[in-house]
């Protein structure tokens, strides 16, 4: 039969009829003669489609975010009990409605396909698991509890009350709380506390600042809240426009979109900061009362008794040290000068952290920079560093218990960790709970850990999907996500002032779709410890403490002119509720109690190999630790500077990779004296050639469908033998050899999909001078391009042919 | 044409180079808004992920003298649009509000559009696109969920706009400027993305037009885009020029 036929016989669809008037020239004639009137083609677009109308009224929730580790909030678009959209609160400080990347795949994780059905169990370690009732589960671990031997609890980092149940939980029941995550940021926590004399971290005035000079801290990228990119955007578009120096040894996100990267060696960033501290005193331009502040509570007379390192402090030698040309390093002593004469427009912060932290003198090159902003009369100052006051109240008590609000996170040492480790290895372990960290994985040692974890008589995982850890557990239970469940926190870093997040449960529980059963059956990990609670604290839910908390602010002096105001303390509740939590502006910190600058190796030497590479591994933007990898558009977001996706890789140089004949995609084999891993090779210009890069937070053998046995665990090639000064892994201080296998991968990459759109040939983003316009920039680039790809040559001949040759 | 004079709105956007970082908050927003299939590993070793947005990244010089570099690239709503006289069935379409839009169920999958398109932003669906039972609950209500055979791309979330007019016209009151975000402007941490009405002189996007650092991509082509770029800024140039006496 033919499609004549088909039609005439009406068997026809009127898709496949549009299709076949589309592909002859007699469609094009019916639909020129007809001539469609305008107005059809506006009903008809894709929204107003009658089948495309959507009944019903959606409503947005504010919550807490799952994937920050600073306490931001979001707010979640609601349809029908579901999920549909989430978004960066706009009330709230630490996010004004924006979100980062990774905040879109909590939703995700919510309704992730691989989600635990049920509390899951097995009575003998070499047993498999069978689904058991909650009840049967909460009675299996409230007899665990009972036990009298070692008892440990491991989680992230946690602030305000998860940490003050866990404390309570944990006293309550004798158990330790251990707290773990990869390349934390402790070093720099701590000593920003030390030296600017408060309990938690202080708040980066980064939008007015005009100058900013940043050792490693990488706030445009994987740390922070979304509010210090959305500040940066503030500091870009000010009638001047700030600039913005980086200094390390990865070119991170920051770096990018910095003015200038300087590419320390790894270690030698103390010299380029004692340089700097040096210049401003011999300059005679900073104020006297600014330097002796700084040798006050650095303890010094000159700055040459904190260089601990055979280098001068001039730029030359530091340049030299360093590996940084030293026109650069003069250049950045010019700036600096400028801006410290110039009295309108001359704000100047130092910050540190993110690669500063993964030295072996982690604490004092931390402590040194930060220790700067009181050099400039940066401190508790606009466009510097401003200190948060203590929060309203450090703790709570409700019904006699005393439960604890910290205000700041913290980790334990790897020396705690291996400690504790060994106790698990000797059998002497009773009891271990897990939530929230795939402790074998992200920790050196994946096989002792793994031994020492399965000695362990019990042990109970909480989590949402399963991970190598939770699989190992005898007892594992499904643990809701903050879209399910009542949350709070005390951010960190705060903005200057007292504030709370609060969370709250958003959405449904998902069924199958003929309705029968619920996808998954979880519950609240902290409501789960309440309920095991025999004290004052038994009977209680997560709830009830958020109103108590809610209560305690309402009463407090502190209300009075905050953000909500309410008749009575429900209405109260249901505003912080509303708007994702409570803050008071207007409460600010007094200054710096007993702030030191503590700095015993301000210079490291992180030494290498011949022929070896320094081994700097980074979190990815997108799923940071790793944890986030679960999710499908975690995986399928490509990295912003390889964009490579769904796969581990290894950075390198890429005339350093020409020398050693390694081309994209070459399966290297990377090795350090801790062990070996084989990944991929990406070649790009901004690798240094000393060193190779790495992100973290792949190689996990069991991690749902989406990331199980998907690239390499470069956690295994950390050298721990060298810790720095707090106990922790010097991540930075590793070197590899890198072999070249025979094996070649197809690296799953969103380069090259398309082909560059490019302004003019070798010119695809147009760049302009401060002061130039696009038209002056356009022409500029065009005859910078044609320079590069004819030289003189084309001069010429236009000469030529303006005189009419 | 008459019918774009009379009406309130011819929507636009604006993008300053200088303050994107490449983070691709963009690009995860977008795709959550639109329901856009997974991009899986197989899509993107085979050249054929879906980003209505995308964010291409570019390198300048060598090491250590070198820069990374991002532009987000989506749909510039031509006004003299490529795609739109080359479709046989009329799916690719200008509204009287200036946007460029898809009937995809006229669509029959042609791909002239694709071809035609000099900012290839128009993207077909090769498969049916897929979601496991669970992650169906996220599917967004309001945006159809394309099948195989189709060409897609992105329409300035016209859900947004239209849920933002309809919202005006109920309340009795005037759509304002920054009242309608599309999803990637809406997440853009830095606020590099401005969405807004050209036919507002107080527009936010009618400032950035007008800006000297503003242009438009391609434009040699005369497609007329309604998304201008605010080139990037490079305090070393003005310094080079200075050095040079220019």
């Amino acid at each position: 039969m033919s499609s004549l036929d088909n039609i005439k016989n009406n068997n026809v669809s009127r898709r496949k009829f549009m299709g076949l008037l589309g592909g002859t020239a007699l469609g094009a004639f019916i639909f020129e003669a007809c001539g469609v009137p305008e107005q059809e083609y506006i009903i008809q677009s894709p929204v107003d489609m009658p089948e495309d109308y959507v009944k019903g009224e959606d409503n947005w929730y504010a919550t807490t975010s799952d994937t920050s580790e600073h306490g931001e909030s979001i707010i979640v678009r609601i349809m029908q009990g579901r999920a549909k959209k989430i978004e960066g609160n706009p009330d709230f400080p630490i996010t004004l409605g924006k979100h980062k990347a990774v905040t879109e795949t909590e939703i995700q994780t919510l309704y992730h396909p691989d989600r635990i059905s049920g509390p899951l169990y097995r009575k003998t370690s070499s047993g498999n698991h069978r689904p058991i009732s909650w009840k049967e589960a909460e009675s299996i671990l409230k007899e665990s509890l009972l036990s009298k031997g070692n008892k440990s609890i491991i989680t992230k980092s946690l602030r305000g009350m998860n940490k003050g149940i866990i404390d309570q939980f944990s006293n309550a029941k004798g158990l330790k709380h251990l707290t773990l995550s990869s390349l934390h940021d402790y070093s720099m926590y701590e000593s920003s506390k030390e030296v600017f004399g408060t309990k938690s971290l202080p708040y980066f005035d980064i939008k007015n600042s005009d100058l900013i000079i940043s050792f490693g801290l990488d706030f445009i990228g994987t740390w922070g809240p979304v509010e210090y990119k959305n500040q940066f955007g503030k500091f870009r578009s000010k009638d001047h426009r700030g600039y913005m120096v980086q200094i390390e040894p990865r070119m991170s996100l920051t770096a990018a979109a910095a003015d200038t990267w300087l590419c320390s060696n790894p270690g030698r960033e103390g010299l380029i900061a004692l340089m700097i501290a040096d210049q401003i005193i011999k300059n005679g331009k900073g104020n006297s009362t600014n330097i002796n502040k700084f040798k006050e509570l650095a303890g010094i007379s000159d700055i040459s008794e904190l260089n601990n390192s055979s280098s001068g402090l001039d730029p030359k030698s530091v340049g030299l040290a360093t590996g940084i040309d030293y026109h650069k390093l003069e250049k950045l002593i010019e700036k600096l000068i400028a801006h410290l004469e110039n009295k309108d427009k001359g704000k100047i912060i130092f910050l540190a952290g993110g690669a500063t932290s993964g030295y072996p003198n982690s604490k004092s090159i931390n402590s040194l920079v930060f220790g700067l902003n009181y050099l400039t009369g940066s401190v508790n100052n606009k466009g510097g560093i401003v200190l948060n006051p203590d929060n309203v109240f450090e703790d709570i008590e409700i019904n006699g218990e005393k439960l604890n609000l910290p205000v700041s996170s913290s980790w334990d040492s790897l020396d705690y960790w291996k400690e504790e480790i060994e106790n698990w290895r000797l059998g002497s372990q009773d009891l271990i709970i897990v939530r929230g960290v795939d402790l074998i994985n992200e920790i050196p040692g994946k096989s002792a850990i793994t031994e020492a974890f399965n000695n362990s008589k019990m042990s109970i995982g909480f989590g949402t999907v399963l991970n190598d850890t939770l699989e190992r557990c005898d007892l594992i239970l499904p643990d809701n996500t903050t879209m399910q469940s009542w949350g709070s926190d005390i951010p960190e870093p705060r903005t200057g002032y007292p504030l709370f997040a609060f969370g709250q449960p958003v959405a449904s529980d998902p069924y199958t779709r003929d309705g029968s059963k619920k996808l998954f059956d979880s519950k609240s990990f902290f409501n789960v410890l309440l309920s095991q609670m025999e004290n004052g604290l038994s009977g209680l839910t997560y709830m009830d403490l958020c109103k108590e908390i809610s209560n305690k602010i309402y009463k407090s002096s502190s209300y009075n002119n905050s953000s909500i105001v309410a008749s009575n303390a429900d209405d109260f509740f249901k505003g912080i509720m509303t708007r994702g939590g409570w803050w008071n502006i207007n409460k600010k910190s007094s200054g710096p109690k007993n702030p030191k600058i503590n700095i015993t190796n301000a210079v490291s030497d992180v030494k290498r190999s011949n022929n070896n590479f320094h081994l700097i591994p980074f979190k990815s933007h997108v799923f940071g630790d790793g944890n986030s990898l679960a999710n499908p558009w975690a995986q399928g977001s490509p990295d912003p500077l390889t964009s490579i996706t769904w796969d581990s890789w290894i950075e390198i140089n890429t005339k350093t990779a020409e020398g050693l004949k390694i081309k994209a995609g070459d399966i290297l084999k990377v090795t350090s004296n801790s062990g070996s891993v084989e990944l991929p090779a990406y070649l790009h210009p901004a690798v240094p050639s000393n060193s190779v890069s790495i992100p973290i937070g792949l190689g996990k053998q069991n991690f749902t469908r989406y990331a199980s046995e998907r690239g390499s665990n470069i956690v295994e090639l950390i050298d721990t033998s060298k810790l720095n000064e707090d106990g922790n892994i010097s991540w930075n201080s590793t070197s590899v050899s890198i072999e070249k296998t025979k094996n070649k991968k197809k690296v799953s990459k969103f380069e090259g999909t398309v082909p560059a759109i490019a302004v003019e040939p070798g010119v695809p983003i147009l760049t302009v001078g401060p002061n130039e316009s696009a038209e002056e920039g356009f022409h500029r680039s065009h005859e910078e391009h044609l320079d590069h790809a004819f030289g003189d040559n084309w001069k010429d001949k236009k000469h030529d042919e303006e005189k009419g040759h | 044409m008459v019918a774009e004079k009379q009406s309130k709105f011819k929507w636009g956007m604006a993008i300053d180079i200088d303050k994107c970082t490449g983070c691709q908050a963009c690009v995860l927003a977008c795709q959550a808004e639109n329901n856009i299939p997974i991009n899986t590993e197989d899509n993107f070793k085979d050249a054929r992920g879906i980003e209505w947005i995308r964010v291409e990244r570019y390198w300048e010089g060598e090491f250590p003298d070198v820069k990374a570099k991002f532009i987000p690239i989506l749909c510039m709503h031509c006004d003299n649009a490529p795609c739109e006289p080359v479709c046989p069935v009329y799916a690719s379409y200008h509204t009287v509000e200036g946007l460029n839009v898809q009937v995809y169920n006229r669509c029959v999958g042609t791909r002239y559009c694709a071809n035609g398109c000099p900012y290839l932003v128009r993207f077909f669906n090769y498969w049916e696109p897929e979601w496991p039972e669970s992650l169906q609950n996220q599917l967004n209500p309001d945006v159809t969920v394309r099948s195989r055979g189709i060409m897609e791309k992105c329409t300035m979330c016209i859900q947004r706009i239209r849920r933002g007019t309809r919202k005006a016209k109920r309340d009795n009151n005037e759509v304002m400027d920054g009242d309608i975000s599309p999803a990637c402007v809406q997440a853009c941490p830095t606020e590099a993305m401005v969405f807004g009405n050209q036919k507002d002189p107080n527009s936010k996007i009618n400032k950035m037009k007008n800006d000297k650092r503003s242009y438009t991509l391609l434009d040699h082509l005369k497609t007329n885009s309604n998304v201008w770029y605010l080139a990037k800024v490079d305090e070393d140039i003005d310094s080079h020029n200075k050095e040079e006496g220019h």
